[in-house]
């Protein structure tokens, strides 16, 4: 793994813990873009993006990341 | 073992005249199936009250509840009303709520994170389709929401009909909303975390209902009220199908030789000296005064054990959350947390006493235990005698 990936990860499983849903959307939304080439990837990290972002309920986020799934093919 | 039989003719004889009648079987104080008939027949057919609105002061406020085994969340919406759902996802059924929180945004499933906005639509399905993939043909989200639960509110007391087989809430609530006509549409300040407590009793809920019910105890058992525990000063309350209680002529409260707390506006004089309290069946108490209103909730958590959740409210902000009127609040609360916990001795007491064999539900003083005879009919009457 790129060190910016393990990087993501790690943090990823730090916050599994519960809480701070807005920063759980951005570290799904990095993995999104940094692993964009392969879509499967994107698509999945934008769902966990979406989610979180509802949950936060930063609702424009949450339209932003819907739309992208959408275009994505994931929803 | 529950012999039907004897249930059934025990509880006719329940319904009978007060000269003639006996009080509830003891099995539905002592057997375990006799009790599950009653949960279901009476507080999930039924009316019952499970919570108070002001537990959920803020929106996006969720309180779950466990009423009588049946998972309900409450929550405070962010238009600022009140929704009862069943906590549970509809997905696997997972509770979705474990404790009390606010949420600024949709409730999220713990397991597989389906997403419910507080108005109960189901927003989001993550990977249901398969890995990134968040719809499927089979999973309609219009249909899948969370279930509301049918409830209403009166006085800050937040009511559930599990079932929704019920009669309206408002057609429950009526007999209650006039009798105390005077007070239902007053606003009322619950009086913060000083002005609520809680009581754990080992008894059933019925023998806290008709402890309630009656003032015949008040000279024996609550000696420290004697300027209102004449019984000459004391009247029945009887709506029969609704709720009974008792009132006093003598309501004089006397916390502090300078502050009092303010009345309720534009009352009529009849309440200048009385106060009531009503059990409004079944689980409820209601209790109004001119000064301050308190409501209490039983939970039945098993066949002979209660809580007994007591809220006090007053007349305006100020006197509900001043500190000039705190040491006033709190001198209330524990004088009636006095009163109430002088009664658990009698409540426990008759848990203990239906431990007897033959227990012929005993009888009934015609002259002052009309109340409590009009709960115990009221009960019969729901387990279909
Ligand atoms: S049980 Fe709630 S998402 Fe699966
Ligand atoms: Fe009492």
């Amino acid at each position: 793994m790129k060190p910016v990936l393990e990087e993501l990860d790690r943090e990823m499983r730090a916050l599994h813990e519960g809480g701070a849903p807005i920063r759980r959307c951005e570290v799904h939304e990095q993995a999104a873009d940094l692993l964009g080439t392969d879509p499967n990837a994107r698509r999945f990290h934008l769902t966990h993006a979406f989610v979180f972002a509802l949950e936060a309920g930063d609702w424009p986020r949450a339209a932003g990341l819907e739309r992208a799934l959408r275009e994505a093919g994931g929803l | 073992m529950l012999d039907d039989q004897s249930l059934i003719s025990e509880l006719a004889r329940v319904r009978r005249p007060i000269g003639e009648a006996h009080g509830l079987p003891n099995a539905l104080y002592t057997e375990a199936q006799a009790h599950e008939y009653e949960r279901r027949r009476v507080f999930l057919e039924g009316w019952a009250s499970i919570g108070f609105g002001k537990d959920v002061p803020n929106p996006g406020d969720a309180l779950p509840i466990d009423h009588v085994g049946v998972p309900l969340l409450l929550v405070r919406d962010h238009e600022g009303g009140l929704k009862l759902y069943q906590n549970i996802c509809r997905h696997r059924g997972m509770i979705l709520v474990q404790e009390k929180r606010n949420f600024g945004g949709v409730i999220r499933c713990p397991y597989h994170s389906w997403c419910y906005s507080l108005d109960g639509k189901l927003r989001a399905t993550p990977h249901v389709g398969g890995p990134g993939l968040n719809t499927s043909p089979s999973i309609d989200r219009d249909k899948t929401g969370l279930v509301e639960v049918p409830m209403g509110v009166f006085m800050d007391v937040v009511f559930a009909n599990v079932s929704g087989t019920a009669e309206p809430f408002e057609d429950y609530i009526r007999p209650v909303r006039e009798r105390f006509a005077e007070f239902a549409d007053q606003q009322i300040h619950f009086g913060g975390p000083e002005s609520s407590f809680g009581l754990e009793i080992n008894a059933n809920w019925k023998l806290i209902v008709e402890n309630n019910c009656e003032s015949y105890h008040l000279p024996w058992v609550h000696p420290g009220l004697n300027s209102y525990s004449r019984l000459e000063d004391h009247y029945h309350l009887e709506v029969p199908g609704s709720f009974s209680g008792q009132g006093t002529l003598v309501y004089n409260p006397q916390l502090d030789p300078e502050l009092r707390f303010p009345d309720f506006p534009g009352l009529s004089d009849k309440w200048d000296t009385a106060a009531e309290y009503a059990s409004l069946y079944p689980n409820t108490f209601l209790s109004v005064h001119r000064d301050h209103f308190w409501a209490a909730r039983l939970e039945p958590v098993g066949q002979r054990r209660t809580l007994e959740h007591v809220n006090i409210y007053y007349t305006t902000a100020e006197s509900a959350e001043s500190d000039t009127y705190r040491p006033l609040r709190e001198k209330n609360a524990s004088q009636w947390c006095g009163v109430l916990t002088e009664d658990v001795f009698v409540t426990e007491g008759m848990q203990k006493g239906r431990g007897a064999l033959g227990f012929d539900g005993g009888v009934f003083a015609p002259a002052m235990d009309s109340p409590t005879h009009l709960f115990h009919d009221w009960v019969a009457a729901k387990l279909g005698a």
